[in-house]
């Protein structure tokens, strides 16, 4: 069952997500200030540097849920984590049951 | 009803860099690549490993964290919608520094033209009439006055004949009228120009010019202004040609050797005879200076800002010219010099470079009417430009209040003290 299970490969991806949610917000800063130092001038620039501002709450409400995201991935690796000590637990107590028996009758 | 003054460029006219346009294209571009490789890792987690084996154990965390990157990526405004987005900016970008350009070649290649072809024939017809009464004298200067235009045609055809262009036919033409080195004498104050007072409105200044211009050829002045704000500006007043010989050598700074290469932006003997009257008048440089000239004293006045901003001696900050042909070189003004062009409408010097002013922020073309059907009035201080410069200050043209707004500082002036110099061409 436990092939792939790994809560560390888990939490890698969640710090990826993190990290990409930070280049996006990266992104943003430097399109805004791109926008807003070009040397333009008229109606159609002002109507430009409305849609770059929008673009860039886009591209920062984008990184908000990347960041959303990265913290879902880190509950479900606790959680995995958890149900992973839950049978390492049971397989555990199975493993010290089957010794027990095994030396009632035995043959351990 | 015609309005007294028409506005070209300026705080309220249109700008835009071809260069910084097509920088944030770029840059627009880039982001739309590197948004795009984004969206394509992200997607790759959706069936990562790790996640899709641990959701066995945890099928709730596992849904909601899908949920939540299949929002942030494919959502309204998601992540793979901004690299597209970025991508139509770019191509937007693209396109309007593009057409800018077009227009920018366009506008410069054929404002002459259209203006000449819609004057022409009343123009023609004026022409005719004094033609009729026998004064082919007359007929010209309604032609011209008429249509001045007309000229920016002729000069950029005699330009194309001559070299190819309008500079390389004034280089050609420049060629027998050496320009010397400058000669410069400390003419001393002048009590005269210092009783009105400091100036306080553009009429004011033009009417400074306008008394230096009486002065002898050459003569230029240096009028010192303590500012209520404990700074001091300078006004520097440069009268225009006073002097037609065709002399090889000319000690009269004012004539053509020095038309033909300020015209073409060339550094001229005026020009570093005027930047030695600011060193021997004490300016500092740090104060604000406005240039200010007249014809080919306006010439003067741009190519003295054009270079002294490269060498960073003096801060001209503000030039204003009147009558000046000034479409070859005005483009290459930094953009921390703000430059008035006041040009009249009937006055056929400022044609005389065959190119229209650009239209740029800091370079504000003013087209004031003032004609009184000769060349010589069109073209004079007093009987057009310090009444267009009145024009001027009466408008309510945003580039125009802009452009007097920031010329303030030599407005308010508590004193002012005149230095007058004369500049003189010399020859080894």
């Amino acid at each position: 069952m436990a092939a792939f299970l790994d809560p560390a490969a888990l939490e890698t991806v969640a710090r990826h997500l993190n990290g990409h949610a930070d280049d996006l917000r990266g992104r943003a800063t430097r399109l805004v200030a791109a926008a807003e130092t070009a040397r333009w001038r008229s109606p159609a620039a002002v109507s430009f540097r409305d849609d770059v501002r929008r673009l860039a709450l886009a591209f920062r409400r984008s990184a908000g849920e990347l960041d959303d995201a990265g913290h879902a991935l880190r509950r479900h690796a606790a959680a995995v984590r958890r149900a992973e000590a839950v049978v390492r637990a049971a397989e555990h107590a199975a493993m010290a049951a089957v010794h027990g028996i095994e030396h009632v009758l035995g043959v351990g | 009803m015609t309005e007294p003054v028409s506005v070209r460029g300026g705080a309220g006219g249109v700008e835009a860099h071809y260069d910084d346009l097509t920088a944030a294209a770029r840059l627009f571009g880039r982001a739309a690549g590197d948004t795009g490789e984004t969206a394509v890792v992200l997607h790759g987690y959706l069936v990562h490993p790790a996640v899709v084996a641990s959701a066995a154990l945890d099928p709730g965390g596992a849904a909601e964290f899908e949920g939540r990157l299949v929002a942030a990526l494919d959502g309204p405004h998601g992540i793979t919608w901004l690299a597209a987005r970025c991508t139509v900016l770019d191509v937007g970008l693209r396109g309007a520094a593009a057409a800018y350009l077009a227009a920018d070649r366009l506008d410069e290649r054929l404002t002459p033209t259209i203006g000449a072809l819609a004057h022409a024939p009343r123009a023609i017809g004026d022409g005719a009439a004094a033609l009729g009464r026998g004064d082919p004298g007359g007929a010209l200067q309604r032609l011209l006055t008429e249509d001045p235009e007309l000229a920016d045609l002729g000069v950029g055809l005699a330009g194309e004949l001559l070299g190819g262009s309008v500079p390389t036919g004034a280089w050609l033409l420049q060629q027998p009228f050496a320009d010397g080195s400058p000669r410069v004498v400390d003419l001393g104050a002048d009590d005269i120009a210092d009783a009105d007072g400091p100036p306080r409105s553009l009429a004011d200044v033009l009417a400074g010019l306008s008394h230096r211009n009486l002065g002898r050829s050459g003569e230029i002045d240096v009028r010192l202004l303590d500012g209520a704000d404990g700074r001091r500006r300078v006004i520097v007043d440069i009268p225009g040609t006073k002097n037609w010989e065709l002399d090889a050598h000319n000690p009269d700074v004012t004539s053509p050797a020095t038309n033909l290469r300020a015209i073409a932006g060339q550094v001229t003997t005026y020009e570093r005879g005027v930047i030695d009257a600011l060193r021997r008048a004490g300016v500092q440089p740090d104060d604000d200076i406005l240039l200010i000239g007249h014809s080919e004293g306006g010439l003067v006045a741009l190519n003295v800002a054009r270079h002294l901003s490269a060498s960073h001696g003096f801060h001209v900050s503000h030039v204003v010219t009147a009558g000046a042909p000034l479409g070859l070189i005005a483009g290459g003004v930094p953009t921390g010099v703000d430059v008035l062009a006041l040009e009249n409408d009937g006055d056929v010097v400022p044609h005389l470079d065959g190119a229209v002013n650009p239209d740029r922020v800091n370079i504000t073309t003013a087209t004031v009417r003032h004609d009184h059907g000769t060349l010589g009035a069109n073209h004079d201080l007093d009987a057009s430009y310090v009444p267009g410069a009145a024009d001027v200050d009466a408008s309510d043209n945003p580039s125009l209040r802009a452009y007097l707004a920031g010329l303030g500082g030599f407005l308010g002036a508590g004193t002012v003290q005149t230095r007058t110099f004369l500049i003189t061409r010399g020859y080894p």
